[in-house]
């Protein structure tokens, strides 16, 4: 066991969810070769909503009250969606918002809701050696993507391509989805109905 | 572009997909309730358009070309293997009707989910774009996990899709930050576009390989990701248990092949010897423990991968030729085991006895109170076994003697010792059925007469590909 006051940071920064926060943010910072003495507006902005993004994943991690940690939850997706704004991808950062701090947070408070948990303190869970192998595992994985990306990027991409603008915008987005990736995006609508089918055959009340 | 040589030349996925949709409608048209009318159109439907699909994929074993805007690429290996996958769910659609009444789950859902996994098990195989390969393993696995839950009133039913659901969503994002890593270093997911990078050993692109092969592991359930399979295949319906065991095993192992076979992966020679050696050991040993006959089934399908993986330590022809065979043969024998499996369970009457059948102690003395059935499963068994006339020892035989080829002669000699330990689970099972007098009052006439039918079929296809396999060769021959 470890002793509380260790045991909730350590689960706290090794959490999956700042994981990748901290890629992303690793990832741009050596990217934009920032040096902390470029102080370009972007890159500030950039570092701004990095950290705020790692923030909003910590708190998200520590708190006890699972509303909490899931309203944490909706910042951490919009400072994500302000990065992939700041990197020209307007579409996906739109997405970002409508579907995950939209749609897939509504669903969580739904389910948090239904649950109905007032205990609170039951949620709080100790720290056993299993968990510890498995927070070593996640921080290896951690560690690994995120040397590749710095050693692979390190020295290309330094600033945001010239055609990164046109890119990321819904009509090329819209194009290239009905032209080039039109059988892909076909087939997606199998993946939804399976989705469909199976979420009421689970689900439904009672079948006659 | 799609064009018209597109849809002429991939009837067979056409007719799955249109399959899956025309059942949902028949399903919404015709309520199950008192007429049965509907149930039976859904069932013949579904095995004529099987039928009619395999029909159809024959012309195309010459084929050789792209289609969907080169996402797709028909090959005498992507037929093949689609023609066994087709056959593995015409015996499965044959082999549910009356397993599904029994349990009082007979909805045209089953049939239609099952038409959209093989839909995507057919992409994956197909695939020509790492997209498809995802979009293709995505279709497969949200229809497994409903099929895994299908049976809503047991928990172990419950317990399996959750289980399956959860691990398989993880390791999704492993295969899709794989992807994700490939195209951030070479800007596509063409297969036709990797063939320029291999030997390639940047960080980023190593990686992604890395992580996808990781997926792919878990998919097929090899040894360090194999721990969901037992759960999962104990829960899921028996029906579902056989098709997800075989023809979902061989969709993974298709697609990796392809992957394989593009990516070239030589330098993963001795790191997939070592963990072909360890999933047979893993499945062998832990399988001798077993007391219900699903969960020894679903560990003799771990060792089964192992036996599977040995074709992938280094993919020459031979290799390729001997791991269609195997797949073949396996599809065969895994999917009649189950099915008879699944008969037995469906002759006891209530829940707690349908969950009590699959105990080991329950096949005692089947020999004497049915001996049709325990003959024939005493057949697949001797062939997961790996005995002669049966088509289990030539697809152990092709591939041990691909790797004999291919100078791993160690991995030969470990792995033929590994499946001794495994003829001991299988005949012990066998012993029970003929050696043992029966438990008394339990069971009773089988009334499964179309999965009886699916079982004498996978017989009928091991005896033939046993006593002669060059009627499989032939077609296998022709894949390079």
């Amino acid at each position: 066991m470890l002793p509380n006051w260790l045991a909730r940071p350590a689960l706290a920064g090794l959490g999956l969810s700042p994981g990748y926060s901290f890629i992303l943010y690793l990832a741009l910072i050596f990217n934009h070769n920032l040096n902390f003495l470029q102080f370009t507006f972007e890159n500030i902005l950039i570092l701004f909503f990095s950290l705020l993004a790692v923030f909003g994943a910590l708190m998200m991690v520590t708190r006890k009250n699972p509303i909490t940690s899931a309203l944490y939850l909706i910042l951490n997706f919009f400072c994500v969606s302000a990065i992939y704004l700041l990197l020209r991808a307007q579409f996906i950062a739109i997405i970002q918002v409508l579907v995950y701090a939209g749609a897939i947070m509504v669903l969580f408070l739904f389910v948090i809701m239904l649950l109905n948990l007032h205990d609170e303190s039951k949620l709080s869970e100790k720290i056993t050696y299993k968990k510890l192998s498995a927070i070593l595992i996640s921080l290896l994985l951690f560690s690994v993507l995120a040397i590749t990306v710095y050693f692979s990027y390190m020295n290309k991409y330094r600033e945001i391509h010239s055609s990164a603008e046109t890119i990321g915008t819904i009509e090329v987005i819209g194009n290239e989805l009905y032209t080039t990736f039109s059988f892909p995006f076909e087939l997606v609508s199998f993946v939804l109905l399976a989705a469909i089918v199976g979420a009421i055959v689970l689900a439904k009340k009672k079948f006659d | 572009m799609i064009n018209k040589a597109d849809f002429i030349n991939n009837i067979p996925l056409l007719i799955i997909a249109a399959t899956s949709l025309l059942i949902l409608i028949i399903e919404a048209i015709f309520p199950h309730g008192k007429k049965k009318i509907g149930e039976k159109i859904i069932f013949y439907l579904s095995i004529v358009s099987l039928i009619v699909a395999i029909n159809y994929s024959f012309p195309q074993l010459t084929v050789n070309s792209l289609f969907f805007s080169s996402f797709l690429r028909l090959s005498t290996f992507s037929v093949v293997v689609n023609i066994t996958m087709l056959l593995g769910i015409l015996i499965t659609v044959l082999s549910s009707k009356e397993y599904l009444e029994k349990e009082g789950i007979n909805y045209g859902e089953y049939y239609s989910l099952l038409f959209i996994a093989t839909l995507g098990m057919m992409l994956m195989v197909m695939a020509y774009d790492l997209i498809i390969v995802f979009v293709g393993l995505e279709i497969m696995s949200i229809s497994f996990y409903v099929l895994a839950g299908f049976m809503r009133k047991r928990l172990e039913s419950n317990e399996s899709a959750l289980k399956y659901f959860l691990l398989g969503a993880f390791f999704t994002g492993f295969l899709l930050m794989g992807i994700a890593l490939i195209y951030g270093y070479t800007g596509s997911t063409s297969y036709s576009f990797f063939t320029n990078f291999k030997n390639q050993t940047e960080p980023t692109y190593f990686l992604g390989i890395v992580l996808i092969l990781i997926a792919f592991i878990f998919k097929t359930g090899s040894f360090p990701l194999q721990m969901w399979i037992p759960d999962v295949y104990q829960g899921a319906p028996t029906v579902v248990t056989g098709m997800m065991s075989s023809v979902g095993k061989t969709a993974a192992f298709g697609a990796l092949l392809v992957f394989f076979t593009t990516f070239g992966l030589e330098k993963f020679s001795m790191l997939i010897a070592i963990l072909a050696i360890l999933t047979m050991l893993y499945g062998n040993v832990v399988a001798l423990l077993q007391t219900n006959i699903k969960r020894l089934l679903a560990y003799s399908s771990i060792a089964h991968a192992g036996y599977i993986l040995i074709g992938f330590i280094l993919v020459t022809p031979s290799s390729t030729h001997a791991v269609v065979f195997y797949l073949v043969s396996y599809v065969l024998m895994q999917l009649g085991a189950f099915i008879v499996i699944g008969i037995v369970e469906a002759q006891a009457d209530t829940m707690e006895d349908r969950s009590l059948s699959n105990t080991l102690e329950s096949y005692k003395g089947l020999g004497k109170t049915n001996p049709g059935l325990a003959s024939i499963l005493s057949i697949f068994l001797f062939s997961l076994a790996g005995i002669p006339p049966f088509a289990g020892f030539w697809g152990k035989y092709y591939i041990f003697l691909s790797v004999i080829q291919n100078n791993f002669i160690w991995v030969a000699i470990v792995g033929i010792l590994l499946s001794l330990i495994g003829v001991y689970y299988y005949i012990k099972v066998i012993l029970f059925m003929w050696f043992y007098e029966p438990v008394t009052g339990t069971i009773q006439k089988s009334k499964s007469e179309f999965a009886f039918t699916a079982a004498v079929i996978s017989t009928i296809g091991l005896f033939l590909f046993g006593i002669y396999p060059d009627l499989l060769l032939r077609y296998i021959r022709a894949i390079f």
